[in-house]
């Protein structure tokens, strides 16, 4: 007879409801995390890469430059000789940057490639371009080749696209549109990767974005400077997409 | 009658009775006292120094006496009961204490305070030798200076021997003299009364550590001490001639010059820096360091006016002395010139593993330590060790700068 009361049913739900709640309001007020979540939390905002760096030193940067520059002119073997002069120029400009961002974030400037470094300088120009052109092959086969066409497509489409749409529309190609666009991305991933081997790059962007680096340095500057680092090499990765 | 008192009648009291006796006794205790002043106040171990415990005169003071040990023991044992300390049983002790006796009833204050004090001497060396058995005077210098409050009772006083002569003896005679004076039985109490009192500016408060379960002091000399050794905290000692490390070899005229050149320039510009809270540092400078840092603005503009605090008095000087030393100044004029900045970068900013650097450092790292707790409510060990090398650098740029303006352009 009563559960046929729809009203007092309703009635009777409400205040169940009701109660319900509060319950839940008086829970959440009074939840304390434990000292386990409590710590998760705290490790989640800990640096505990920041005893990993030595600090910059130029003899190692000169060192690393010379390298990379054999890199470089490896990738710039086909370029078209009109872009040479502007090539250079960028070129400087570009690792005036690097070296500024180094000396910034005051970590040793690594060498790119496993098993590379100042001593290959030592073999003959055949060796060492035989060895880098075997390091940049794997690179490229890493960063592209060896990847599914779904992976290539996570990982490239959202800057592809753009350029590639850009080309489009400025009438070139669409085909070779998409291709030079494929081609800047990932050899400005190579490029990065090259000025930046290993874990430095990801200290680079840590180190730009970090609230306890930024409360006592100009990390200002350092977003700039990095913010110019991308530019150059993507504007360096527009002239290498056409010569490789 | 007690034994003590009995003892007292019969074999100290007639003999102090006669004046040239008791003259000889007052001598050898005055002696004892001065020796101990003259001693202390030569030394330069601050509150690590020990005394030259006279025995032999105390020894002498007994065999003048003619009074057998033993029945001075067994006397103390009859009254004071058969729980007696080897302190309470040292004989040392004992006839001293008769001799407090005796200024106190005699009224002859000067008596009962030398024999007080030489009673004190040789407590002290007990309490300092179990308390520190390895003491940096150093150190010591530093935990007196800079990390007593002024209300404590080392920091009232230079060296152990004012501590002892105008704190304690007067203190303890005035506290306990009318009760001895009333009952020889209260010579124990006054006696237990100078080992406790000495004993707490060392340590007090002490918790038992249950893992060690070794006792912790947590007040008194004792813990701060190890904590500015742990931190590495300490006042280097200039001497003319001891160098920084304290070695003893004969200086030439020339040493001397640099060393008393050295103490100038340092002594004139830790003043200026201690005494100028508000320093302003020229737009140009603080450009140059965030240039060369990459610290930002403010911060190195916080950094520099912290560093004028009065706290950092010690460290600034400290680190002045350090950095002196590793670029080899003997004079003002190796200021002035252009080298200096290029010897600072070599020998202070690019140096690694040098003991002196390392100093420098740790010594740099207890400003900044101090300063982002303070200033910017973190912690200074959470920046890597290669951001930590900039923002020490900032101190340093500070220290190079005010170093030129002080002794080059005459402040």
């Amino acid at each position: 007879m009563f559960l046929c009361d729809i009203e007092k049913e309703n009635e009777v739900m409400e205040i169940a409801r009701k109660a319900l709640l509060q319950e839940r309001q008086y829970a959440q007020k009074t939840y304390k995390p434990d000292l386990l979540m409590e710590a998760a939390t705290k490790l989640q905002s800990a640096d505990f890469a920041k005893n990993l760096y030595e600090p910059f030193d130029n003899v190692t940067f000169e060192g690393k430059a010379a390298i990379d520059l054999l890199y470089y002119k490896h990738l710039l073997d086909k370029l078209d000789e009109s872009y040479g002069k502007d090539v250079q120029e960028l070129l400087a400009q570009t690792y005036r940057s690097i070296k500024s961002i180094y000396e910034f974030v005051n970590i040793k400037p690594l060498i790119f490639g496993k098993g590379i470094d100042e001593t290959i300088l030592e073999n003959s120009i055949d060796k060492v371009e035989k060895k880098l052109s075997v390091v940049l092959n794997e690179t490229i086969d890493n960063l592209f080749y060896s990847l599914t066409p779904e992976k290539k497509i996570e990982k490239y489409s959202d800057r592809v696209l753009p350029l590639a749409k850009k080309l489009v529309v400025e009438h070139n190609d669409p085909d070779e549109s998409l291709q030079f666009s494929i081609k800047s991305c990932v050899l400005s991933e190579v490029l990065t990767k090259i000025a930046f081997p290993g874990v430095n790059w990801s200290r680079v962007k840590h180190l730009s974005e970090s609230e306890d680096f930024g409360l006592v340095f100009d990390q200002q500057k350092l977003v700039d400077l990095v913010e110019t680092f991308t530019t150059q090499i993507d504007r360096l990765s527009k002239y290498l997409a056409v010569c490789v | 009658m007690s034994a003590i008192k009995e003892l007292y009648l019969k074999e100290v009291l007639p003999q102090l009775k006669n004046k040239r006796f008791e003259t000889k006794i007052y001598t050898e205790l005055t002696k004892i006292v001065s020796t101990a002043y003259s001693t202390n106040i030569a030394s330069d171990e601050s509150f690590c120094f020990k005394f030259n415990l006279p025995l032999s005169s105390v020894n002498n003071i007994i065999k003048k006496f003619k009074i057998d040990p033993n029945d001075l023991g067994n006397a103390i044992k009859k009254d004071w009961g058969s729980t007696l300390t080897a302190m309470h049983k040292d004989s040392y002790y004992q006839i001293l204490l008769l001799l407090v006796y005796y200024g106190v009833t005699e009224k002859k204050e000067l008596f009962a305070k030398n024999a007080l004090m030489v009673i004190l001497l040789k407590i002290w060396n007990g309490r300092k030798s179990k308390f520190f058995k390895y003491c940096d005077k150093r150190i010591m210098k530093y935990v007196i200076g800079n990390m007593l409050t002024n209300r404590h009772l080392l920091s009232k006083y230079e060296n152990p021997v004012t501590l002892l002569k105008d704190y304690f003896v007067p203190t303890i005679l005035k506290k306990y003299g009318p009760e001895v004076n009333r009952d020889i039985a209260k010579l124990k109490r006054l006696f237990e009364q100078c080992f406790a009192r000495v004993r707490q500016p060392f340590g007090f408060n002490a918790r038992q550590n249950l893992q060690t379960s070794k006792p912790e002091y947590q007040g008194g000399l004792l813990p701060l001490y190890m904590k500015a050794k742990e931190e590495g905290l300490y006042i280097s000692v200039q001497s003319v001639s001891g160098g920084m490390d304290g070695d003893d070899t004969t200086t030439g005229y020339e040493e001397y010059a640099t060393t008393h050149n050295r103490d100038s320039i340092v002594s004139k510009t830790t003043d200026y820096i201690a005494l100028n809270k508000s320093a302003n540092y020229p737009d140009n400078f603080i450009s140059e360091v965030n240039r060369k840092t990459n610290v930002s603005l403010k911060i190195i503009e916080s950094m520099l006016s912290y560093l004028h605090i009065h706290d950092n008095f010690d460290v600034v000087q400290n680190l002045i002395i350090l950095i002196l030393s590793r670029c080899e100044i003997s004079s003002t004029g190796d200021i002035c010139k252009s080298s200096f900045t290029r010897s600072i970068k070599k020998h202070v900013i690019s140096s690694k593993n040098n003991e002196e650097v390392n100093k420098i450092q740790r010594l740099i790292d207890h400003i900044l330590d101090k300063f982002f707790k303070e200033k910017l409510r973190t912690s200074f060990n959470k920046y890597s060790n290669v951001h930590k090398i900039k923002i020490r650098n900032v101190i340093i740029y500070a220290l190079e700068y005010n170093l030129f303006k002080v002794n080059c352009r005459g402040v």
